[in-house]
C-alpha cells in the first residue's frame, strides 16, 4: 500500500484508481485471513436477530466488507485534510486510541489478537509521531496521499486481523460524519471543486436543490444567492467537516482550527469507548 | 534412490502460466496508457544514442513490477487449493504459506524502493543498502524455516576444510549479498536499447528451463515454488522487452533492476539453487570484474559508460574515459598496461597543452564487444549481447550437469 501510494503520489492517478489501490493491496490480507481463520460468520445485533437469528454467514460478503475497510479507512483520511497538520495529527490520535483499546484488551479473552496489534500500531505511532513533528502549524513538509493510503492500510489490517473492526471504526466517527456530509459533494450531486480547503467558490448550481434547502434548513450549510449578469448563481461552503466547523465558530487562525479538530477527534474516541463498554450491552452481550 | 514422493502440481502451474500471458498482455497494454503520467511527473529521459530528442518514458519497470504483484497477490491461494477444496492435505502446510508470502514482501519492497531511487535519485550507498533491506523478510523467512547454515564443500577443498562446513552467519551474509548483487549486476550491463529487460528476460527463461528439468528430482517442491515467481516475471518482462526493443519506445528504470534482482535472488535462495542461479550471471560477472577498476575509481569512471553513437555512420563505437596521466595511480597505471597488453583495453596517449593525456574505453563488456567488432549498429550490438547471454547458459548447463562431478558428488 505505501508502494502503490508513492506511485498515486508521483503519476497523479485517476479517482478509479484511488479505489482500485487500496483493493489490490488488500488481496495479501483477504488470502492470510481465508488461510488463517476463514471465518465468516458474524454474531447479529440484539435488534436484529428476531430477523436474522444469533449467527450469520456472510460468506463472500465478509471478504467484500473487509475489501471495502481498505478503500474507505485509506480514503476517509484522505478526505479530512487542508489544513496544516490535519491528516497525522488524526492518525495520530486515532492510533493513540487503538493503543489505549488493545491494552484495556490485553488480559481479555482475545489478549493474543490485542498484541498482534500494538505490534503494527506502536511502531505506527511513533513515526507517525516523527512526521507530526515536522508537519504540525506551519508546516514544513506535508505528508501526501502515500500517508493517507499507509494510515488507512496500517488500521485496516489490524482492525481485520486483531478481530474488532467494528470498534475501530468507532473511533473512526469524525472522518464517517466527514464522509457522510461530503456525500453530495463526491457524488457530484452538488458541484465539487479540486480543493476543498477553507474557502468557498463559486459556481451555477442546478442539481441538489432539495440537498441545498434541507442542509440551509438544518443550519450546517451557508447559502448564498446573487444575479448576476442575467443569470442566478449559488455558493454554498464546499461541505467538510472543517468548514462545517468554521460556520459555528466563525473564521479562525489556522493552528486553532486543527487543535479544535484534534479536540473533536479525542472526543470521538471518547464516545467511542463509551459506546464500546456501556452502549455495548443494548447490542451483543458480553 | 527413493521415488520422489511428492507429485508435480499441475493445475497450479497451469494456472500460473495463464494468468501469467495476461499479465503479458495486460504490460504491454498498460505501458503507453501510463505515458503521460510520466512525462508529467518527470519520470523521463533522452535517449542518448539517437539524434531525436525525444521524450522517453523511464521507470516503466514499476508497471511490470505491479502487475507481476497482482498475479502473484491473486495466485496466493491457489498453490493450497487442494486445501481448501476436497480437505486432502494433512494439516494446513503454513511454513510453504510463509515461504510464499515472505518474499512477496521482500519483492515488494524492492520494487518500492526502486521507484523511490529513480524518483528521488538516491545515491550510491543507497543502491547497497536498499536491497540488503529489502532482502531482510527473506533471510527471516529463511531462518523461520529452514535456518540450514551448512554447506557441503567442493571437492578441491575438502582436504582443507572437510566434507560440510557450518557458515553461520556468514550464510546470512551471502544471502543478503546475493540480492545486492544481482540487482546492480543487471544495473551495469546497460545502455544499448532493451539489454536490461532481454538479459532478464534470458535469465529468467534458463531458470524456468533448469526448474523444468528439475522438476521430477529429489527437490522438485523448491523448483515448483521458483516456477511459481520465474513465470510470471517471464512473462511481465515479456510485454516490457515488447516496448524496450530497438528502438526503444520506453526505459526500464533502476526498478526494474532492483526488481529483478530481487526475484532471482528470492528464487535461487528459497529454491536452494543459488550456485546454479549464479552461473546463469556469467555475462554480468563478467562484465562486473572487466567494471571493477572504474567502480573502485582506480581508473576514472564518468558517469555514462554507454557506447557513442557516430551520427555520420549511424553505428556504435565505444566510448572513451579520459583524463591526466598524473591523476592516475600506481595501481591505475598497472592495470592499465596489463589489460592493454592483454589486448582488452584500448588506449590512447596525447600531449597537450604541457600536459600528458590518457584515454581508454570505459571497462564495460558492451565496450569490449565493440573493441572486438568495430563499429556496430544498435540493434545487431543488443541482438549479440544476447546471443552472448544465451551462450553463457548453455555454458551454465554444461558446468551444471557435466563439470559438476569434479566439484560434487551426484
Amino acid at each position: 500500500m505505501i508502494f502503490l501510494g508513492f506511485a498515486d503520489d508521483v503519476l497523479n492517478l485517476r479517482w478509479r484508481h484511488k479505489l482500485l489501490l487500496p483493493t489490490m493491496a488488500s488481496l495479501p490480507l483477504l488470502m492470510v485471513y481465508f488461510t488463517n481463520f476463514g471465518n465468516t460468520v458474524i454474531v447479529v445485533p440484539k435488534p436484529f436477530r428476531v430477523l436474522l437469528g444469533l449467527h450469520l454467514d456472510l460468506g463472500i460478503l465478509y471478504y467484500v466488507y473487509m475489501g471495502m475497510l481498505a478503500v474507505f479507512c485509506t480514503n476517509a483520511i484522505n478526505i479530512l485534510a487542508g489544513i496544516n497538520g490535519i491528516e497525522s495529527g488524526q492518525a495520530l490520535f486515532i492510533s493513540g486510541s487503538i493503543i489505549i483499546f488493545n491494552f484495556l484488551e490485553l488480559s481479555g479473552d482475545y489478549g493474543p489478537d490485542h498484541v498482534f496489534s500494538l505490534y503494527f500500531m506502536i511502531p505506527f505511532f511513533f513515526t507517525t509521531l516523527g512526521l507530526f513533528y515536522h508537519n504540525w502549524y506551519p508546516s514544513s513538509v506535508f505528508v501526501g496521499d502515500t500517508f493517507c493510503y499507509f494510515a488507512g492500510m496500517t488500521f485496516a489490517v489490524v482492525g481485520i486481523l486483531g478481530h474488532f473492526s467494528k470498534t475501530m471504526l468507532l473511533f473512526f466517527i469524525p472522518q464517517v460524519a466527514n464522509f457522510i456530509y461530503s456525500l453530495p459533494q463526491l457524488f457530484h450531486i452538488i458541484p465539487c471543486p479540486r480543493h476543498r480547503l477553507p474557502r468557498s467558490s463559486n459556481f451555477t448550481g442546478k442539481l441538489g436543490t432539495l440537498i441545498f434547502q434541507v442542509a440551509e434548513f438544518m443550519r450546517v450549510l451557508d447559502v448564498r444567492r446573487e444575479r448576476k449578469d442575467g443569470d442566478d448563481y449559488i455558493e454554498c461552503n464546499n461541505m467538510t467537516l472543517i468548514n462545517l466547523v468554521l460556520k459555528l465558530l466563525g473564521p479562525t487562525h489556522e493552528r486553532s482550527l486543527t487543535v479544535i479538530m484534534l479536540i473533536i477527534q479525542v472526543m470521538g474516541s471518547v464516545v467511542a469507548f463509551g459506546i464500546r463498554y456501556h452502549l455495548v450491552r443494548l447490542f451483543y452481550d458480553v | 534412490m527413493l521415488a520422489n514422493m511428492s507429485p508435480v502440481p499441475v493445475l497450479p502451474l497451469v494456472i500460473s502460466c495463464c494468468m501469467s500471458i495476461f499479465g503479458c498482455l495486460a504490460t504491454i497494454k498498460l505501458i503507453p496508457a501510463f505515458r503521460d503520467h510520466f512525462i508529467s511527473a518527470r519520470l523521463y529521459g533522452m535517449d542518448l544514442n539517437k539524434t531525436s530528442k525525444k521524450e522517453v518514458p523511464e521507470s516503466q519497470g514499476v508497471i511490470s513490477g505491479t502487475v507481476f504483484l497482482i498475479i502473484l497477490f491473486c495466485f496466493i491461494p491457489v498453490p493450497f487449493l487442494s486445501c481448501f477444496v476436497g480437505d486432502q492435505c494433512m494439516g494446513f502446510p503454513h511454513d510453504e504459506f510463509v515461504q510464499l508470502i515472505g518474499a512477496l514482501l521482500a519483492i515488494c519492497c524492492m520494487i518500492f524502493l526502486g521507484f523511490a531511487d529513480d524518483v528521488l535519485n538516491l545515491r550510491w550507498r543507497h543502491k547497497l543498502l536498499l536491497p540488503t533491506m529489502a532482502s531482510l523478510p527473506l533471510l527471516m523467512v529463511y531462518f523461520t524455516n529452514f535456518g540450514n547454515t551448512v554447506i557441503v564443500v567442493p571437492k578441491p577443498f575438502r582436504v582443507l576444510l572437510g566434507l560440510h562446513l557450518d557458515l553461520g552467519i556468514l550464510y546470512y551474509v551471502y544471502m543478503g549479498m546475493l540480492a545486492v548483487f544481482c540487482t546492480n549486476a543487471i544495473n551495469i550491463l546497460a545502455g544499448i536499447n532493451g539489454i536490461e529487460s532481454g538479459q532478464a528476460l534470458f535469465i529468467s527463461g534458463s531458470i524456468i528451463i533448469f526448474n523444468f528439468l528439475e522438476l521430477s528430482g529429489d527437490y522438485g517442491p523448491d523448483h515448483v515454488f521458483s516456477l511459481y515467481f520465474m513465470i510470471p516475471f517471464f512473462f511481465t518482462t515479456l510485454g516490457l522487452f515488447y516496448h524496450n526493443w530497438y528502438p526503444s519506445s520506453v526505459f526500464v528504470g533502476d526498478t526494474f533492476c532492483y526488481f529483478a534482482g530481487m526475484t532471482f535472488a528470492v528464487v535461487g535462495i528459497l529454491g536452494h539453487f543459488s550456485k546454479t542461479m549464479l552461473l546463469f550471471f556469467i555475462p554480468q560477472v563478467a562484465n562486473f570484474i572487466y567494471s571493477l577498476p572504474q567502480l573502485f575509481h582506480i581508473i576514472p569512471c564518468p558517469r555514462h559508460r554507454l557506447p557513442r553513437l557516430n551520427p555520420d555512420t549511424g553505428k556504435l563505437g565505444m566510448s572513451y574515459s579520459k583524463f591526466k596521466s598524473k591523476d592516475l595511480s600506481k595501481l591505475g597505471l598497472l592495470i592499465l598496461q596489463v589489460a592493454e597488453f592483454m589486448r582488452v583495453l584500448d588506449v590512447r596517449r596525447e600531449r597537450k597543452d604541457g600536459d600528458d593525456y590518457i584515454e581508454c574505453n570505459n571497462m564495460t563488456l558492451i565496450n569490449l564487444v565493440l573493441k572486438l567488432l568495430g563499429p556496430t549498429h544498435e540493434r545487431s550490438l543488443t541482438v549479440i549481447m544476447l546471443i552472448i547471454q544465451v551462450m553463457g547458459s548453455v555454458v551454465a548447463f554444461g558446468i551444471r550437469y557435466h563439470l559438476v562431478r569434479l566439484f560434487y558428488d551426484v
